[in-house]
């Protein structure tokens, strides 16, 4: 039963939200298409930054709809009458919205590692900065999704995304700037060392931490309402 | 009650920053229909939510059928249908999505009472929800909490907000959910009218305190508002059952609780002579209590 009512709070999500989940799919789809078919440094990144939307704008928009409305409209009081607790209605909430931001960001950031090195647009040298940039997205995520679930508030998920939007861009300007990073970005070959091992390593578990941290103090909480 | 109980609470205790629930003792026996009558802001919704295991009270037992809450409330929602007032389904969605989904999640989910309510309610399961109105919502809330077959209905003001109509709908569908004996429902209102119609036990709740809980017939039986004329302008005597003392000139109206002959003997000793002797409506009842409580609390 536990499982199986996660499971059904998950693809009763999904359902929910299938057809702006496939229309950003689209958007994806098409910014993919643009960089690879249109010759030319513009379309790819006018192809890129429709590949960012996308994955931006299917993970603001799961967040807001399985998270913030569910509160805001009182649908959650409506899933908290059916037989589960707050752990399986927070474990659900953060796995749908984590599988499907990270089903996104992993098929959008292949294709967008595809097609920039298969058609020469940046060299290879700046293969281990854009793997760090795309990477460097999965921890925002995380915190705005933990944000949400743990205030359950539009206003403070609001001023949490407006900050990181500046953190993220000050931390990549600080990384673009470390010698042992920023001396191969234009170079023709990647160079994998010690400092661009850390930095992801530090970004994937900071990304795998907090919705854990967001489980535990869920757990603790004593009211759901 | 000797009946098993389908739920039974003990000194239930929950503090907010404005407000405290004190010590509420609560059972009700299988098969019956408790009213939860109060004021806005009484505490009613929060000792249905204790009941459900959506709040955790700060002390005190709750025991739903026979499970302990909250932390037994995987087990116990499967028997419990529950709707509060500001309980939403998912606008963008049709009933007919609705019961599909509880139906994946109840075994006990029965099919042809859920198409029975639908006719009866004049519902179409096509309907997405958001072109529901309020009463309309209410009743698909309603049927997709009854077709799943619950041992216990609690339900958090269910007919606020609704016409005349909807509202014997819903209270009439309530009792028909009870034609299975074992079947009991927890109701809460500020309508008195709502409780006198349906509730076979009555509880008042003022501030977070429960003020009265009894029997329907016993809380009307008990009641009485006394005429009496005083000529004399004799002092009351000291009536521990009295609950409310108006006077106008010689005539004297006096609200007593537990009535009694005894009581009568001894207003008449005391020089005053009765005029009549009425019996009071559960809204005059409930009145009554709240202002009592209000001086006790004062």
């Amino acid at each position: 039963m536990t499982n199986t009512i996660v499971y059904k709070l998950i693809s009763n999500d999904l359902k929910i939200n299938q057809t702006p989940i496939l229309l950003w799919s689209l958007t994806a789809v098409a910014g993919i298409g643009v960089a690879y078919l249109i010759p030319g440094l513009v379309a790819a990144n006018i192809g890129f930054c429709m590949l960012a939307g996308a994955i931006i704008g299917v993970g603001i928009h799961m967040l807001a709809h399985t998270v913030l409305f569910d509160n805001l409209k009182g649908t959650h009081i409506f899933i908290m009458s059916l037989p589960l607790n707050f752990k399986q209605y927070t474990v659900a909430k953060l796995s749908v919205n984590l599988v499907v931001f990270y089903s996104m960001w992993a098929l959008l950031s292949a294709a967008c590692m595809y097609v920039t090195f298969s058609r020469g647009i940046f060299p290879a040298g700046s293969l281990p900065m854009m793997l760090m940039v795309l990477l460097s997205i999965l921890p925002v995520y995380s915190l705005m999704l933990s944000m949400s679930i743990l205030t359950q508030s539009i206003g403070y998920t609001v001023v949490t995304t407006v900050t990181l939007s500046f953190v993220t861009s000050a931390y990549l300007w600080k990384i673009v700037y470390l010698e042992s990073v920023g001396a191969y970005v234009w170079g023709n070959q990647a160079v994998w060392n010690n400092t661009v091992f850390s930095i992801m390593i530090i970004q994937v578990l900071t990304a795998f931490i907090i919705p854990v941290l967001t489980v535990i103090v869920q757990f603790r909480k004593k009211d759901v309402i | 009650m000797n009946a098993p109980l389908a739920l039974d609470c003990k000194g239930m205790n929950k503090h907010y920053p404005h407000f405290q629930l004190q010590n509420v003792d609560l059972s009700i026996e299988q098969g019956t229909v408790m009213g939860l009558v109060g004021p806005n802001g009484a505490g009613k919704s929060t000792i249905l939510r204790i009941i459900m295991g959506l709040v955790v009270p700060d002390s005190g037992s709750v025991k739903v059928l026979g499970y302990s809450m909250p932390g037994d409330q995987v087990a116990a929602k499967l028997d419990i249908g529950f709707i509060a007032e500001d309980m939403r389904l998912y606008e963008s969605e049709t009933i007919a999505f609705h019961m599909e989904f509880i139906k994946s999640i109840f075994d006990s989910w029965d099919d042809e009472y859920a198409y029975t309510l639908l006719r009866r309610f004049d519902l179409k399961k096509e309907q997405k929800v958001k072109g529901l109105s309020h009463g309309q919502r209410v009743k698909a809330t309603l049927l997709l909490a009854l077709a799943r077959r619950p041992q216990l209905l609690v339900f958090d003001e269910p007919t606020t907000g609704l016409d005349p109509a909807a509202r014997k709908e819903v209270l009439d569908e309530m009792m028909n959910a009870l034609e299975d004996e074992t079947r009991s429902i927890l109701f809460s209102s500020h309508n008195t009218l709502d409780a006198e119609q349906i509730s076979d036990y009555i509880t008042f709740i003022y501030d977070g305190q429960i003020i009265e809980s009894r029997d329907k017939e016993e809380f009307l039986d008990g009641w009485r508002r006394l005429r009496l004329i005083n000529m004399e302008n004799n002092p009351l005597p000291d009536v521990s059952n009295i609950r409310d003392i108006q006077t106008s000139g010689k005539l004297c109206t006096v609200t007593v609780n537990n009535y009694n002959d005894t009581i009568l003997e001894q207003l008449k000793s005391a020089g005053l002579s009765v005029d009549t002797i009425e019996r009071l409506t559960l809204e005059e009842i409930f009145l009554s209590n709240v202002k009592y409580a209000k001086e006790c609390l004062s």
